[in-house]
């Protein structure tokens, strides 16, 4: 008896086990890590022909690399010899990848280059062979600067998945002055023993920070308001206390926006004002003034009017435009998620608003923050608790009978604690695993009870 | 966010930004004299056995109020301001850090994290 995966999503609430079972996890990977769009890198770290980085699509380690063309690809990080993990560092540049175990070698495009002993192979070998490669994921796609790849080789088109979130991107990119942004400043990593999903479950939750982070809310509202020191630790402090803002704040200034392919943002929560006190800061004048200089103040208006926290795109990435940073969510196995964290440094700013955005992200994104921990906490209790197997059903539905419909194919919440954006990735959830035929498509995995 | 003139005065002095946190009283005693490997190990282990003791306030009275605690992110790290860091704090990063830590409602350390087997947290 199998059981149709649509079953384990139904209004309001979600069955326990699509964040417990591994042979769901399994066909995760396959139905959505193996068909979305995912995030892979930013074009800014492969700048030259040879440069690479070395990163996961689901669990396959892939390469991003800007080939001898100046092409931008993403091969399989596999030998074709023996299957051995071809490039094992994390970033570098190389005229040619070499399979450290019998030195199979190969094009920055994948493509073999050169086998030792190949006088050995039977006739019928044939290095030219595409499929004996560093085989290259079929589609691959940048969206200004954000590269994309699909194992899918055939579906929408990374703008069409992307829908209204591309304007979420568009604001990383348009608050450069230069109109270009670079990844910069080193990566975060960190892990919970928890399913993947809960993490971007959380990044637009604005009901749990009043509750979840309170012990630093507290420790940091005993801070007076002053510049104190460079003015780093007052990013983090005030971060800290507008975690602690009352749930009217969030139920009257806040909202949430959800879109197609389980995307969505969390907006008009910080404005640069409420931040980095930005009008009367003389360093965010001279960013605007730059910004005015290249894009002229209507522009610019229109730029910073965008108000957006964090923005979520399903499965795997969710970024921040204010502070530019970007998370990208690993999958490891249905209880192991592993997160990395970048900055970017907007070209033609002030060198402050880099500093700012580091201190941001060591406040929020730091493996020492005082913030982010209490997440992780929370992810691993969920872990742990599910595993109690008491309720067999769990609460997405605050907000239901409230969300309303918005443009560009969304829904969004009557204010920002509605849970519409878990409501919206899960309905995104059962279009993958069910590829959109949630009635015929049945599986091996059936509830438990 | 800095002012201006302190951003510039920091940058004329970088040197003085990435000294790590040093002790209050010992640091000024530190500059007069030459260092002194009996009294650094004296400070160090006093440090040591105040985080073991978890007697946090009295590990801050240790430090002035322009020290710094800086764990870089990288081996060989340049600097605190163009890569990201483990700990980046000022002294009142440190404070909220401290006060942080006793609160009944810090979720991450339940139970609490120690630096030795044989003492007991004291909160």
């Amino acid at each position: 008896m199998t059981d149709d995966l649509s079953r384990f999503v139904q209004p309001g609430r979600v069955h326990r086990q699509i964040y417990t079972d591994p042979a769901i996890f399994e066909l995760e990977l396959e139905r959505i890590f193996g068909a979305a769009w995912i995030y892979v890198g930013h074009e800014s770290q492969v700048k030259n022909p040879g440069d690479y980085f070395a990163t996961r699509i689901g669990r396959k380690p892939v390469v991003l690399v800007r080939d001898a063309d100046g092409t931008v690809r993403v091969i399989h990080n596999q030998c074709a010899h023996r299957g051995s993990l071809v490039v094992a560092t994390e970033a570098g540049n190389a005229p040619e990848f070499t399979c450290c175990y019998h030195g199979w070698t190969y094009h920055l495009d994948g493509r073999l280059k050169a086998v030792p002993l190949q006088h050995g192979y039977p006739r019928d070998f044939d290095p030219r062979n595409p499929n004996t490669a560093m085989m290259q994921v079929p589609r691959v796609t940048s969206y200004r600067g954000f590269v994309f790849a699909s194992e899918a080789p055939e579906g929408p088109s990374l703008e069409s998945f992307l829908g209204h979130m591309t304007t979420s991107l568009d604001d990383m990119v348009d608050r450069a002055p230069d109109g270009e942004i670079e990844v910069a400043g080193g990566t975060f990593r960190h892990a919970y023993d928890a399913n993947w999903k809960l993490y971007l479950e959380n990044l637009c939750d604005a009901a749990h920070p009043i509750f979840t982070h309170r012990s630093s809310i507290e420790a940091a509202q005993q801070q007076p308001d002053d510049v104190f020191s460079d003015g780093s630790g007052e990013i983090a402090i005030r971060q800290m206390r507008q975690n602690g803002a009352p749930y009217s704040f969030w139920e009257s200034q806040v909202g949430i926006w959800t879109y197609p392919n389980g995307h969505s943002y969390l907006g008009d929560y910080h404005d640069d004002a409420k931040l980095v006190a930005a009008l009367k800061d003389p360093v965010f004048r001279d960013y605007i003034a730059k910004l005015e200089a290249r894009k002229g103040k209507k522009e610019v208006q229109r730029v910073l009017e965008v108000r957006r926290w964090n923005s979520n795109v399903y499965p795997n990435l969710s970024f921040m435009s204010q502070f530019q940073q970007l998370r990208v969510v690993h999958p490891v196995a249905v209880d192991r998620t592993v997160v990395h964290t970048y900055n970017f440094r907007l070209k033609g700013a002030p060198e402050q608003m880099f500093r700012n955005t580091i201190s941001f992200a060591n406040a929020v994104n730091g493996t020492g923050s005082l913030v982010l921990t209490d997440d992780l906490e929370i992810y691993n209790r969920i872990a742990m608790g599910l595993g109690s197997e008491g309720a067999e059903w769990i609460e997405v539905g605050r907000g239901f009978e409230s969300d309303v419909s918005e443009a560009h194919g969304g829904r969004r919440g009557k204010n920002s604690t509605s849970e519409v954006y878990i409501r919206n990735m899960l309905d995104a959830w059962v279009a993958y695993m069910t590829d959109g035929h949630a009635k015929d498509r049945t599986t091996g995995v059936r509830i438990a009870s | 966010m800095a002012k201006t003139s302190k951003t510039k005065s920091k940058a004329a002095r970088p040197a003085r930004q990435r000294t790590p946190a040093t002790a209050g009283r010992a640091a000024r005693r530190v500059q007069r004299k030459p260092l002194d490997v009996a009294t650094c190990e004296t400070f160090l282990l006093h440090e040591a056995r105040l985080l073991d003791d978890a007697r946090f306030d009295d590990w801050l009275a240790l430090f002035q109020p322009d020290a710094w605690y800086w764990v870089p992110s990288e081996p060989g790290q340049a600097d605190p301001f163009e890569t990201v860091s483990l700990i980046y704090d000022d002294r009142r990063l440190m404070e909220t850090r401290v006060r942080r830590l006793a609160s009944p409602r810090m979720y991450s350390q339940e139970p609490r994290s120690r630096t030795s087997p044989w003492r007991q947290s004291t909160r």
